[in-house]
């Protein structure tokens, strides 16, 4: 207990003696941070956002009008959940299709009314559910070349192409986010180092009396957590506030109803423990880097 | 206790340090090691301390062979072998107290034992009026007597001083065997003492190896400068 509150000491000291470097690495790390939290909230409300409209859109299966045999559509039915992909099949009769026709022009559906009953011009038809949005397209063109179907169609078809838009964003995110972590990695190992440097004496004389290698590790180590901590403060601010924010002004949706975001909570908590992970992480890692190579060196 | 077989140091630039060199030294002895600057004293001081690995030959110091020494056990291995230093390398930060407490606690003693153990040496050395001074308020002669308390702490089997009396004047110079000769009666931890200091060697008569070349020229029982 003596020994851990010792290396916590020893760490603070470190970053006081180094003030401006460490005020450096930890700014990096605070830009990393920013952006990477710019990154998860645009890209866990994506993940939210894609489902939804994954979840929305059903291929519309038209039966020709001469298949009227309840067995031949029972196998029909059986052959298109066999499709890799289809995650559920739902049969709509001609009056059920009419009920939801009428359904989507609210008040003034009422006038197609006259075509109930044998006059009923529309077919009998599945819904058809596929688990990924992006097998839309090939799911729908072989239940399309099946015999019995008239027609095979899939709406929000611009949905789609706008959340893979948005997904390429993304990625481009991520390979901007690795790089700010390199660079933020980078920067706490230099700082390490110059405060190694200038404790040289005191490692030397630490070896000789035989300080463990983990004994004179440690302090450098949470010298890199505190500077990836003090780092991540700004950023957890802004993710807690800014978000609360964004969801307030937006009405917790973006454009439609079909994009629903995250509520704010437990959301932001989420981010914040991801940011301070991702800062302790960075610490630790950057100065275990530097404490290992300049232990490696020296026997 | 400490054995060189045909012991032979090569750094890697090309420098020959040792040549072929046999010693036996046995527990509880206090040998002066001279020789002029190049000789090889200090690689013979690097070889026990493990912080160099014969180029040829066997080290063995307390029955553990140096060059077979994995690195991750040497923090163990030095806590059996204390080092005194012409420059004292103290921790400036830390008071007399401290600066041996240091030495125990990267040992992981237990704080009460330790502190014990820190006044036990403090007054091995004379110095527990001093125990809460810090060492730019002490003499160069204390400093050292300080340097010496933290490298017999841990009670090790040798105590390996580097010209220990280098930066002092004879009357100090004098303290200091003294001292030495009191830790390897009191404690009996085997003492090696490089020196330079002729008057030293051959007032103070202890068994005397020479050096020259990276090879021992002389082995005298009874001491005294060639």
């Amino acid at each position: 207990m003596h020994r851990i509150t010792r290396h916590i000491k020893e760490g603070f000291v470190g970053i006081l003696r180094h003030g401006a470097m460490s005020l450096s690495s930890a700014t990096a790390v605070t830009l990393t941070l920013l952006l990477v939290s710019m990154f998860l909230l645009l890209t866990l409300n994506l993940q939210q956002i894609t489902k939804n409209v994954e979840n929305s859109v059903q291929i519309h299966v038209k039966i020709n009008e001469d298949v009227t045999d309840m067995n031949a559509i029972l196998e029909m039915e059986a052959q298109i959940t066999k499709i890799s992909g289809v995650s559920a099949v739902t049969y709509s009769d001609k009056n059920q299709e009419l009920d939801s026709f009428i359904l989507a022009f609210g008040e003034d559906g009422k006038i197609f009314e006259m075509y109930r009953g044998d006059s009923n011009p529309l077919r009998n038809a599945f819904l058809v559910d596929v688990a990924r949005g992006a097998d839309l397209p090939l799911v729908s063109e072989i239940i399309g070349k099946m015999p019995g179907v008239e027609s095979a169609n899939y709406g929000g078809e611009n949905t789609i192409k706008l959340v893979s838009m948005l997904n390429t964003i993304r990625n481009g995110g991520l390979v901007l986010v690795s790089f700010l972590s390199f660079l933020a990695i980078f920067l706490i190992a230099n700082t390490i180092k110059i405060t190694i440097y200038s404790r040289n004496t005191e490692i030397t004389i630490m070896r000789t009396i035989g300080a463990s290698n983990n004994f004179i590790r440690a302090p450098y180590l949470i010298e890199g957590v505190i500077i990836g901590l003090l780092g991540s403060i700004i950023p957890v601010i802004v993710t807690v506030v800014g978000y609360m924010y964004i969801y307030k002004s937006l009405g917790g949706v973006l454009v439609s109803n079909l994009f629903t975001l995250r509520p704010v909570f437990p959301f932001v908590y989420q981010i914040s423990g991801i940011l301070v992970a991702i800062a302790v992480l960075v610490g630790l890692f950057g100065s275990f880097i530097s404490v290992t190579r300049y232990l490696r060196w020296s026997r | 206790m400490l054995k060189l077989k045909e012991v032979s140091k090569t750094y890697d630039n090309g420098v020959n340090a040792l040549y072929n060199v046999n010693l036996l030294i046995e527990q509880g002895e206090f040998v002066y090691i001279i020789g002029p600057t190049g000789s090889g004293k200090s690689t013979l001081i690097k070889l026990l301390d493990a912080e160099e690995k014969p180029t040829k030959g066997l080290v063995e110091v307390t029955g553990i062979n140096i060059g077979k020494l994995h690195s991750g056990k040497i923090p163990m291995y030095r806590r059996n072998i204390g080092v005194v230093f012409q420059d004292f390398r103290l921790l400036e930060r830390k008071t007399v107290f401290e600066n041996v407490y240091f030495a125990l606690e990267v040992t992981n003693m237990p704080q009460l034992k330790a502190r014990q153990r820190v006044r036990e040496v403090l007054a091995l050395v004379d110095l527990s009026d001093k125990a809460n001074e810090f060492p730019r308020n002490l003499s160069g002669g204390q400093q050292q007597r300080t340097a010496i308390a933290r490298a017999i702490a841990n009670r090790p089997k040798i105590l390996i001083a580097d010209e220990p009396t280098g930066n002092l004047d004879p009357a100090k110079s004098a303290d200091i065997v003294l001292l030495l000769e009191k830790i390897n009666h009191e404690e009996k931890t085997t003492i090696l003492m490089v020196t330079h200091d002729i008057g030293m060697v051959n007032t103070y008569r202890k068994r005397t190896i020479a050096l020259q070349d990276g090879h021992i020229v002389a082995d005298l029982t009874e001491g005294g400068y060639i």
